[in-house]
C-alpha cells in the first residue's frame, strides 16, 4: 500500500511516564536547602531594624548552631536505620523496606544539614572555604576541623553513589559499591569525632549517647559480620526450627485432621481417598488412624 | 500482525466490498464500488436499524438504535467517535477496514454525524500503522471530511480500546478505563454526548444506508440479518478477515481459511470462551448460536488451537499477557488476575498439582465482577473455558508434568510487548525477598525463599515498583533490563521418562498392564486409560460433584 508522506496523527491518551532526571531530582533537595541560610544571612547582614531582619538573624544564629548537630543526628539515624535494614535476624522484609526507606531520608537529611553547617561555618568566617572540602588545607584549621571535612566529603561520596547505586549493580562493580559505601562506618565515627571536639564542649549526657551509639552499632556489626560468615552456606540460612522431624503423635494428628475435615465438609470436593489407586490406596495407613469413622471420606473405606 | 490478513468472503461481499480488486480503496474506486452513500435524518437513521436490528459489532452487541436515541436525548450537540483501536491481539478487522477501505467507515461516521447533527468526528487508531497512515490520508484528501473529523492514536494496549478509556484519552487524560460507569452516551469527550462504535459498525451502518433494510436483510437469517466479520487466526494457513452471513456452520470457515485440526477454538477472543473442537465445528457462527454453545461472538475473532502446541501453555501464555495488560487500577483484577497467571504457569511446567488447579479455579471466580471495566471478567471466562476444554491436557501436566509439546506461541500477541522486563542475577540472590514484598504482582517467593518471577514484561503502571525493588534489592541482584533483543532463556523442558510416545499413549492402543509395577502419580507416565481417568475425575472435581472412583 503506498499513500503520500505520512499525515500526523496526534497522539493521545498517554500516561507520563516516570521522571527520569531521579539523581538530580533527589539531589535537589539539599541544594534547595542551601537557600534558607544563605537568605537569612543575607538579608540580616544588610543591616536593619525591622521585624523581618531580626527574625533572619535568629534563623541564621539557630541554623549555625544547630545544623551540625542535626547533621550528626540524621547521620547517626542514616548508618543505624542501613544497618538495620540489612538484618535477617530480627527484621522482616516488610520492616526492612522501612528500614531501607527510613535509611535513605535520613541520608537525605544529613547531607542537607551537612551542606547548611558548612555554608554557614564559611559565612561566619569560622572556617575558610579550603575548610568545607579539602582536608588540614587551611593553615588555621585544627586536627577536628580536618577530621570533620575529611567525614563530609567521604559522606557525600557515599551518598552521591548510593543515589547512583542502580548503576553499580548493573556493571560489575558490586563490590566497588560496597566498599565505597562501608567506609560510612570509618566517616561516621569521624564525624563524632569533630562534633564532640571542634566546637563548643558537648554536654556528659551527649557525649554518652553517641559513645552508646557507637557500642550498638559496633555490636550490630560484629553480629552481622558473623551472621554474614555464617549464611555463606546457604543451608544454614532456613529457619531452624527442630533439628529432627518428631514423630507424629496419631492422637494429635488425627485431631488436627479432624478439623481439618470437618472445614472442609461444606466444600464441593471432600478429602477422600477414593480417587487414589487401589494400590495406593492399600499402602495408607489404617483408616482408624488416616480417616475419622463420622466422616463420608472414612466410610468410603469401609 | 506481521502479514496483512488476507480477505475472504462467504456469499455475497457488503462492507468487504471491492477488497478483491483493490490494495486499498481511494475515494475514486470507493464510489464506483459503492456510490455515494444517501443522507438521512436521525428518525430515518433510527427506523433503519431497528428495522434490521443492528447491533454494535465491538464485541457488546449493543443495539445501534438505542445508543442512538441515547445519545439525540440529551441537549448538547454529540460526538462521534469511531473506535478504530482494536486493542485485542487477535482482531485485525477494524485494522484492515481503516486500512484498505477507509472511505467506507467514513462514510458510516459522516453519515451519523449528519443524522445526529454531530460537532465533530473523532476517529481512534493505534499507532502510527498503516491503518492511522490510511485513514489520516483519506481525510486529508476528501474535502467534506477534513472539515470535521480529527484523527487521533491512542497507545496499543489491551484497555486503551475499552470505551471510557477511549474517551478519556480523546479528552486530554491518560487511555485508562474510568472508575465510575458512566455512558459515553450521556457523558463523553469533553463531556459531550459521544456515539461511540467500532470501525465495522459505521462500515455496516453505511452498507446499511445504502441497500436499504430489504437488501441488508437479504444475507443471513431473519433473527441476525446482514454480514458478519470474523477475524479467524492461529493455526490457520493465513489469518483472515472472513465476512460472513450469520449461522454459516464455524467449521465451514475454518475449512476455508486452512485451519490445522485442532484441540480446542477460542471465540471471542481474549475475552471470550473456547469451544471444544466438536462443538466449534457445528455451532453456528451467529450472536445466538454461538452463545447457545456456551461460546460468545464478541468481536468476532476466531482462533483455533492446532495439535502442534500445548494448549496450557498457550492459555498461561495468553494469561499472562491479560495479567499485564490491566491498568493496575482496580485492585482484585491488578493482584488477581497474576495470581491466576502464576498458578497456570505452575500447573504447564508440571509445578502444580490439585491445589494449584482449585488456586487457578478460586482466583478466576474472585475477580468476576470486581473491576472498573470488562478486563477481570473476560479474563476469567478465557481461563475457566479454558479448564474445561482442555481438562485433558491439564490432566497430562498435572500428573506426568507436561503433554510433550513445546507452547509454539500460535495464539497471537502485540508486537510491542515486552520491552522492560525484571531479571535477577541468580549468583547474586540470596532469597531477601524484598522484592516480593515491593512487587506482589509479578513476584513470590517459592518455598525456599528464592523469588519466583511471572513471566511477563513489567507493565507500566508497575515500573515505579519495579524500580524500588531494583533499587531496594540488598543483593544488588535484580535489575530492570529493556534489552528488546535479548529473548529469555529458554527453560528447560521438565520431560519425564516417557515409556511410549504421546501419540500411542492417546491413541487407545495400551501397552499390556503390567500387574506388579507399582502404580505411582508421579514420575511415572500414566496409561491411556488412567489418565482418562485422572481426567474424568478432574473434570468432575471442577464440576462441584463428589468424585466417584475412576480407578476402582
Amino acid at each position: 500500500m503506498h499513500f503520500r508522506p505520512p499525515a500526523a496523527v496526534a497522539e493521545v491518551g498517554q500516561v507520563r511516564p516516570a521522571s527520569r532526571a531521579r539523581t538530580a531530582a533527589i539531589l535537589a533537595v539539599p541544594a534547595l536547602s542551601l537557600l534558607i541560610p544563605a537568605l537569612a544571612v543575607e538579608v540580616a547582614s544588610a543591616g536593619g531594624t525591622s521585624q523581618l531582619t531580626r527574625i533572619c538573624a535568629a534563623v541564621a544564629r539557630f541554623l549555625l548552631f544547630y545544623s551540625g548537630v542535626f547533621a550528626l543526628i540524621a547521620l547517626t539515624a542514616a548508618v543505624a536505620a542501613g544497618l538495620l535494614a540489612t538484618d535477617r535476624l530480627v527484621m522482616s522484609p516488610e520492616r526492612r523496606i522501612l528500614a531501607q526507606a527510613l535509611h535513605r531520608t535520613m541520608s537525605l537529611i544529613g547531607i542537607s544539614a551537612l551542606a547548611n553547617h558548612i555554608l554557614l561555618e564559611i559565612m561566619a568566617h569560622r572556617a575558610s572555604i579550603a575548610d568545607g572540602f579539602i582536608p588540614f588545607m587551611d593553615a588555621r584549621s585544627t586536627l577536628y576541623m580536618g577530621l570533620g571535612t575529611l567525614s563530609s566529603d567521604l559522606f557525600v561520596v557515599i551518598i552521591v553513589t548510593g543515589i547512583l547505586r542502580r548503576r553499580f549493580a548493573r556493571g560489575a562493580g558490586r563490590w566497588l559499591w560496597r566498599a565505597i559505601h562501608a567506609t560510612a562506618y570509618a566517616a561516621w565515627p569521624l564525624g563524632i569525632l569533630h562534633g564532640l571536639l571542634a566546637g563548643r564542649t558537648a554536654k556528659p549526657y551527649v557525649d554518652w549517647s553517641y559513645g552508646g551509639c557507637v557500642a550498638a552499632v559496633g555490636l550490630a556489626l560484629t553480629v552481622r559480620y558473623i551472621v554474614a560468615s555464617r549464611g555463606r552456606n546457604s543451608a544454614a540460612r532456613a529457619p531452624l526450627r527442630s533439628p529432627l522431624p518428631l514423630p507424629p503423635d496419631p492422637a494429635a494428628t488425627a485431631e488436627a485432621l479432624a478439623e481439618y475435615f470437618a472445614a472442609r465438609q461444606h466444600m464441593p470436593a471432600p478429602m477422600t481417598t477414593a480417587h487414589l489407586h487401589p494400590a495406593v490406596r492399600r499402602s495408607l495407613p489404617p483408616p482408624s488412624w488416616y480417616e475419622p469413622a463420622d466422616h463420608p471420606a472414612g466410610q468410603d473405606r469401609r | 500482525m506481521m502479514q496483512p490478513p488476507a480477505v475472504i468472503r462467504v456469499g455475497q461481499a457488503r462492507v468487504t466490498a471491492g477488497l478483491d480488486r483493490y490494495a486499498r480503496l481511494d475515494l475514486g474506486a470507493h464510489r464506483s464500488v459503492f456510490g455515494a452513500a444517501p443522507k438521512l435524518t436521525a428518525a430515518e437513521l433510527i427506523t433503519l436499524c431497528e428495522q434490521v436490528d443492528l447491533r454494535g459489532r465491538g464485541g457488546a452487541a449493543f443495539p445501534v438504535a438505542r445508543k442512538l436515541r441515547a445519545v439525540l436525548a440529551r441537549k448538547r450537540r454529540p460526538v462521534v467517535v469511531v473506535n478504530g483501536s482494536e486493542g485485542e491481539p487477535g482482531s485485525a478487522k477494524d485494522k484492515t477496514l481503516l486500512a484498505r477501505s477507509p472511505y467506507l467507515v467514513l462514510d458510516g461516521a459522516l453519515l451519523v454525524a449528519r443524522a445526529i447533527r454531530a460537532r465533530e468526528v473523532v476517529v481512534a487508531v493505534t499507532g502510527q500503522g498503516p491503518a492511522a497512515q490510511s485513514v489520516a490520508d483519506a481525510v486529508a484528501t476528501d474535502r467534506a471530511c477534513s472539515a470535521i473529523v480529527r484523527v487521533v492514536a491512542v497507545p496499543d494496549r489491551f484497555v486503551s480500546g475499552e470505551s471510557s478509556a477511549l474517551v478519556n484519552a480523546i479528552s486530554g487524560g491518560a487511555a485508562l478505563p474510568s472508575g465510575t460507569k458512566v455512558r459515553a452516551a450521556d457523558s463523553g469527550v469533553h463531556g459531550h454526548p459521544t456515539y461511540l462504535s467500532n470501525a465495522e459498525t459505521f462500515a455496516q451502518i453505511a452498507v446499511l444506508a445504502m441497500l436499504g433494510p430489504e437488501g441488508y436483510a437479504s444475507a443471513g437469517p431473519a433473527h441476525e440479518p446482514g454480514t458478519v466479520l470474523l477475524t479467524v487466526g492461529g493455526s490457520v494457513a493465513q489469518t483472515a478477515i472472513v465476512e460472513t452471513p450469520a449461522d454459516v456452520p464455524l467449521g465451514h470457515i475454518l475449512d476455508i481459511c486452512g485451519a490445522r485440526p485442532p484441540q480446542g477454538v477460542l471465540v471471542g477472543g481474549y475475552h471470550g470462551m473456547w469451544l471444544a473442537p466438536e462443538v466449534a465445528y457445528h455451532v453456528p457462527v451467529s450472536r445466538a448460536g454461538l452463545t447457545a454453545a456456551g461460546g460468545m461472538l464478541g468481536a468476532g475473532v476466531v482462533l483455533v488451537l492446532g495439535e502442534e502446541t500445548c494448549p496450557l501453555g498457550e492459555v498461561s501464555r495468553i494469561a499472562g499477557y491479560l495479567a499485564s495488560q490491566s491498568s493496575g487500577q482496580c485492585g482484585p483484577c491488578k493482584l488477581g488476575l497474576p495470581a491466576v497467571a502464576r498458578s497456570l504457569a505452575a500447573i504447564t511446567a508440571g509445578a502444580g498439582g490439585v491445589d494449584e488447579l482449585e488456586a487457578v479455579r478460586r482466583a478466576t471466580a474472585r475477580v468476576r465482577g470486581r473491576g472498573a471495566c470488562h478486563h477481570p471478567d473476560g479474563t476469567a471466562n478465557f481461563v475457566a473455558s479454558a479448564l474445561d476444554v482442555f481438562a485433558r491436557d491439564l490432566t497430562e501436566h498435572m500428573f506426568r508434568g507436561t503433554c510433550g509439546r513445546p507452547a509454539a506461541g500460535v495464539l497471537p500477541l502485540d508486537a510491542g510487548y515486552g520491552e522492560t522486563r525484571l531479571t535477577v542475577d541468580w549468583t547474586r540472590c540470596q532469597g531477601h525477598g524484598l522484592c516480593a514484598h515491593l512487587v506482589p504482582e509479578l513476584i513470590h517467593l517459592d518455598e525456599n525463599g528464592f523469588p519466583a518471577f511471572l513471566d511477563v514484561p513489567v507493565p507500566f503502571w508497575l515500573s515505579k515498583n519495579a524500580r524500588q525493588a531494583e533499587d531496594m534489592c540488598p543483593a544488588l541482584a535484580l535489575r530492570l533490563s529493556t534489552a528488546t533483543a535479548a529473548a529469555p532463556r529458554p527453560r528447560p523442558k521438565a520431560r519425564p521418562v516417557q515409556p511410549a510416545p504421546i501419540a500411542a499413549l492417546t491413541s487407545g492402543r495400551d501397552p499390556a498392564p503390567d500387574p506388579d509395577e507399582p502404580p505411582t502419580l508421579t514420575g511415572r507416565a500414566l496409561r491411556s486409560a488412567e489418565l482418562n481417568a485422572a481426567s474424568a475425575w478432574l473434570a468432575e472435581l471442577g464440576s462441584g460433584r463428589r468424585p466417584s472412583r475412576p480407578w476402582s
